[in-house]
């Protein structure tokens, strides 16, 4: 019996009846290529597990609760179609992409006003940013999420989350982020991570929709930076690996 | 009220499955909320004693896929008309794409729909062959081979290909 990709898959997945799986077994014991094949599909299976999994274990918005506890009665009793709640998304992220040719000036507002709260308040203390020989940079846990997450690998539910990881024009490794009070990018220098772009308000931690948004002003200053294309998850590992020195 | 407490019982489960399926993340919530829209008023559809989680996820899937067929259907009619001077260029797309999404969102989004649904509901939801075939309503071979296909373009593009 030849051993086809879809037995492989299912015998890693335990859905092949026992005389099958025991001949999958018997190939598989003599042919480490095969053994190999249905590792790979078994890790899969962790990551996608490990992906989507901290989903469920949020926190449930409260108006889909309110639809089923009955807390919902002023709602209008016509049926909320999909493509109208899309709609008004589609709205407001448009009116996001008209902020872009004003990115310049209105990064400098953002950045200054988020400094002066996160700064203010952190004088001394743990936030994510300190000032330090005039420079702003990571520190506590936006510096470890910098320094050991990769976009690879992270689960969903983190208080920051690492995107891109690219090589800007000036020769430095830099990463985007995006934490609870802030998102923006920030680039190696020195064995510190240098803040290039700070854009206020990241994400709320329990809030799945915002976790995911991209600010479009973030993408457009990674173009503006980039040199080459992003990292892949190999190069993204490999850089880690190198401390992302040069 | 027995039904609405198994299908709060089921939210998170729902959206998970919301957020696998609909590719960008932010949708799932509304796709969330459709879904158990439509169970609401279709309940008496609902043959108590089977099990509400596939019939959700298939009430849910439906919507999902009713709703893929009309976008394609309004982009063949009229260009958005972002599609002027101010529309980024694709380029920009792929980056911007590429900040809001980790690899593994990423790659699950580049999948056709008729994998990642396939995927979503054995590798993530972790139902069987069986049922996950029953929830989509096609034959189990087609299901088998979705699925391979699926798993081989994950590991290719994850890079994580034997």
């Amino acid at each position: 019996m030849k051993i086809t990709d879809e037995m492989l898959v299912a015998f890693a997945d335990g859905e092949l009846d026992p005389e099958v799986h025991a001949h999958v077994e018997r190939a598989i014991a003599a042919d480490p290529e095969l053994g190999r094949k249905v590792e790979a599909h078994r890790r899969l299976r962790q990551t996608l597990t490990h992906h989507f999994g901290p989903i469920a274990d949020e926190p449930v918005p409260e108006h889909l609760k309110a639809l089923l506890t009955g807390q919902d009665l002023a709602a209008p009793a016509t049926v909320v179609s999909l493509a109208g709640v899309r709609a008004r998304r589609v709205e407001e992220a448009e009116a996001k992409r008209r902020w872009r040719p004003g990115w310049g000036i209105a990064a400098a507002m953002a950045a200054s006003l988020v400094l002066g709260l996160a700064v203010g308040q952190n004088m001394g203390g743990s936030g994510p940013v300190a000032i330090s020989g005039g420079t702003i940079v990571a520190q506590g846990e936006l510096a470890k999420a910098l320094d050991r997450q990769l976009a690879s690998a992270q689960a969903m539910g983190l208080p920051t989350r690492i995107g891109l990881s690219f090589r800007s024009k000036e020769g430095s490794i830099c990463r985007t982020f995006a934490g609870q009070a802030m998102s923006g990018i920030a680039c190696e220098e020195d064995g510190r991570w240098r803040l290039e772009q700070i854009l206020s308000g990241g994400r709320k931690a329990t809030d799945y929709r915002q976790a995911s948004a991209a600010d479009p002003r973030l993408a457009a200053a990674v173009e503006d930076m980039i040199a080459g294309v992003p990292f892949d998850a190999e190069a993204e590992r490999a850089a880690r690996d190198a401390d992302w020195r040069q | 009220m027995a039904f609405e407490g198994e299908l709060l019982a089921l939210l998170p489960r729902l959206r998970r499955f919301a957020a696998g399926l609909s590719r960008n993340a932010a949708d799932g919530d509304d796709l969330c909320q459709a879904a158990l829209e439509r169970a609401l008023k279709s309940r008496h559809l609902w043959a108590e004693g089977t099990r509400l989680d596939s019939w959700m996820y298939r009430i849910m899937r439906n919507i999902w896929i009713d709703e893929a067929r009309a976008r394609q259907r309004r982009a063949k009619t009229f260009a958005p008309e972002e599609e002027g001077e101010n529309a980024p260029d694709p380029g920009d797309r792929r980056i911007e794409a590429a900040v809001e999404l980790s690899d593994v969102a990423r790659a699950m989004a580049r999948l056709p729909d008729e994998q990642r649904e396939v995927i979503a509901l054995v590798l993530v939801e972790g139902f069987a062959y069986r049922e996950a075939a029953d929830i989509l309503d096609i034959p189990i071979g087609t299901l088998t081979s979705r699925l391979v296909r699926g798993r081989n373009a994950l590991l290719v593009e994850l890079g994580e290909a034997a």
